[in-house]
């Protein structure tokens, strides 16, 4: 209880709420730029970690998070254009409305409804994550094994119909985290002859180069510009803000309570999604969307400018912010591109994720606990009002956000080690980084892979030596034959659905 | 064999097969040819590398050759069915180890008994589906020798 007290005093200190607050105000403003997400403004952040208090990074990490999640469903509601991925579902009935002449009313109830689903997945996390935390402190070798191999078989199978690019993907990432050092006896390996890189590949710049250079090389090649601009033209030309009656476009708590059902739905869809590694907020949305439509007592107005079809996906995909972090607390297992640079932030503090996460580093991570739920309420102050402005941020030139944020990140990584190597490292990983999204590769398991990589590892030659002659030892654990079947029937469901998809699709 | 142009072949996912497949090569001999990489202790520093490289071949492979949507089997293709060439590919190196492992006259008896049984039990027209069928039970023949008999295995598994 004394820790609780302590950790609140120290969410509550005006550092951490300063810091939380400019987070969500940088998040929002970075997710309503189409091209840009909130893994950029994280991974940019990283490198100063160092430099700030672990609170406040920590806050602004998430308040960055936060924002950038309900930051994407402006343009989407705005231009019909999605600022972030997760914000795709939304410009179904988003933009219709913003038609229909309801632009006010679909923006707040995104807003209401991101909140709402936010808060309820963070209570989530706190609840569930210590109970999980002590069932993973009875894992051993093999049985973190058979958990490593499910967390990415799942982030694996469930990049929506590419499986075999995402195993590819996978693999490519624990070739990498395979670079430097053997993890049980420290002999050199996949070094290329190169000094610098004996402790492996950094993490830092592969993580920044990753999302951040790629996605500037991938995304700003679109010239979001001239798109966002047209779209402002055509919608002028339709003469639909001549039609705009501002009176009948007020938001009211008869209509914020009409979308509480799709909102809640959301927030249960999203929770539940969010927990497994590899889901995405985006999966999490669009599966939102489908199940309010089919609960909703008027489901033929969705498509034509329903609020239940803003609130349902947008509370969906930020009720995954708390719960992606469950596996990471939990097993020290990052269920996302976002949780694995979180997961890397907390090892530049100190903290190791995992099972002893919680009981070595209670008062940080309580206090995290703390600023996870209030930051909510900050995106709502802030978000509420500085909505007319963020409309206008999407409209910022890419000739001027490009060189910024290539220079901060070109800048923060050299700053992290004053190493050249990491630069280089940077601008491969982001070339790679490029490469594999232009082919269709998806990110998350490279990530993933690099990360449980060293640990998976470890965990099977530990288990092979434990085992001895033993040639079934790994099969022998009844926790570790539970993640197999798991594994087993993921593999056998997913292809089934995708199988069905692409059986309708012919 | 029909036949097939080159810019009609080479797609993105067919050419990022072959990276992956050249990738996993130089992957591979870089750890053979690359000199010591330390003490032995299990399995050693080069053992998990070398399961990352081969999947990344099989991956490669899988995208090199596989239909892409809307398109007719390439002539190089034997099998229409991608699904068909793993499991003729799997089953074969199986059977080659349950050769080397019983030998040549056990196996040959074993494998004519259960396509025997499945033909009267079973008829199965098409006669890939014979094949696969035997070979899966000589296979199931193996596991169960192997359980009750606990014969080391005369190759190693793991390199």
């Amino acid at each position: 209880m004394d820790i609780l007290l302590v950790a609140i005093d120290n969410a509550f200190s005006t550092d951490v709420i300063l810091y939380t607050a400019l987070g969500i105000f940088l998040g929002v403003t970075i997710g309503a730029i189409p091209g840009l997400s909130g893994d950029i403004g994280i991974a940019l952040l990283l490198p100063f970690v160092y430099k700030i208090a672990p609170a406040c990074s920590l806050g602004m990490m998430i308040g960055i998070y936060k924002g950038s999640m309900f930051g994407g469903s402006i343009t989407a509601i705005s231009f019909g254009i999605p600022g972030t991925a997760a914000a795709a579902a939304t410009v179904e009935d988003g933009y219709k409305a913003k038609l229909n002449g309801h632009p006010q009313q679909a923006l707040l109830t995104a807003l209401y409804s991101s909140v709402t689903g936010d808060i309820f997945s963070d209570i989530v996390l706190i609840f569930l994550a210590v109970p999980m935390a002590r069932i993973a402190l009875n894992f051993g070798p093999v049985e973190f094994f058979a958990l490593y191999i499910f967390a990415l078989m799942l982030i694996t199978l469930l990049t929506r119909g590419k499986a075999v690019k995402g195993l590819a993907s996978g693999v490519i990432g624990l070739i990498i985290g395979a670079c430097g050092m053997d993890p049980m006896l420290g002999t050199p390996r996949l070094n290329f002859g190169i000094k610098q890189l004996r402790g492996g590949v950094s993490l830092i710049p592969l993580l920044v180069g990753i999302f951040a250079i790629s996605e500037l090389i991938m995304q700003f090649s679109k010239d979001w510009y001239n798109v966002v601009i047209k779209k402002a033209e055509e919608i002028n030309q339709q003469g639909t803000f001549s039609k705009y009656n501002a009176n009948e476009d007020k938001m009211s708590l008869k209509i914020f309570f009409s979308t509480l059902k799709a909102t809640m739905i959301g927030a249960v869809t999203g929770t539940s999604i969010g927990a497994l590694p590899g889901a995405g907020s985006s999966l999490a949305a669009y599966v939102s969307y489908g199940l309010a439509r089919r609960f909703s007592k008027h489901p033929e107005k969705f498509g034509h400018g329903s609020l239940e079809g803003v609130a349902a996906p947008e509370a969906g995909n930020n009720a995954t912010c708390g719960a992606t972090f469950i596996p990471l607390f939990a097993f020290g297992i990052p269920g996302s591109g976002i949780a694995a640079i979180f997961g890397a932030a907390l090892i530049m503090l100190g903290i190791t994720p995992g099972p002893t996460m919680l009981s070595e580093n209670t008062l940080i991570i309580f206090t995290l606990f703390v600023t996870l739920i209030y930051a909510n309420f900050i995106n709502l102050g802030i978000s509420r009002i500085l909505l007319p402005l963020y409309a206008r941020v999407s409209m910022l030139k890419t000739r001027y956000l490009v060189p910024a944020v290539f220079a901060i990140a070109l800048l923060g990584t050299y700053a992290s080690r004053n190493s050249v190597i990491d630069i280089w490292v940077l601008l491969i990983a982001g070339i790679l980084g490029a490469v594999l999204r232009k082919n269709g590769f998806p990110l998350g398991p490279l990530v993933l892979g690099y990360i449980i990589g060293p640990g998976m590892e470890r965990a099977l030659r530990q288990a092979l030596i434990i085992g001895g002659e033993d040639r079934f030892f790994l099969f022998k654990s009844s926790i570790a034959i539970g993640l197999y079947v798991a594994t087993i029937i993921f593999l056998v469901l997913v292809n089934i659905i995708f199988r069905k998809k692409t059986d309708k699709n012919l | 064999m029909t036949k097939v142009t080159i810019k009609k072949y080479l797609t993105y996912d067919r050419i990022s097969g072959l990276f992956l497949i050249i990738l996993s090569i130089i992957g591979l001999l870089h750890i053979v040819f690359s000199g010591e990489w330390g003490r032995n202790i299990g399995l050693g520093a080069k053992f998990m590398p070398q399961i990352y490289f081969f999947i990344i071949l099989i991956t490669g492979i899988l995208l090199l050759i596989r239909k892409g949507e809307g398109e007719k089997p390439q002539g190089i293709l034997i099998f229409v069915n991608i699904r068909s060439v793993l499991l003729f590919t799997g089953v074969g190196i199986l059977y080659f180890l349950f050769i080397l492992k019983v030998g040549l006259v056990i196996s040959t008896v074993i494998y004519a008994l259960s396509l025997y049984s499945l033909l009267t039990i079973n008829p199965l027209k098409n006669w890939k589906q014979i094949v696969i069928s035997s070979t899966i039970v000589t296979m199931i023949v193996w596991v169960l020798f192997d359980i009750v008999i606990h014969i080391v295995l005369p190759i190693p598994l793991l390199f």
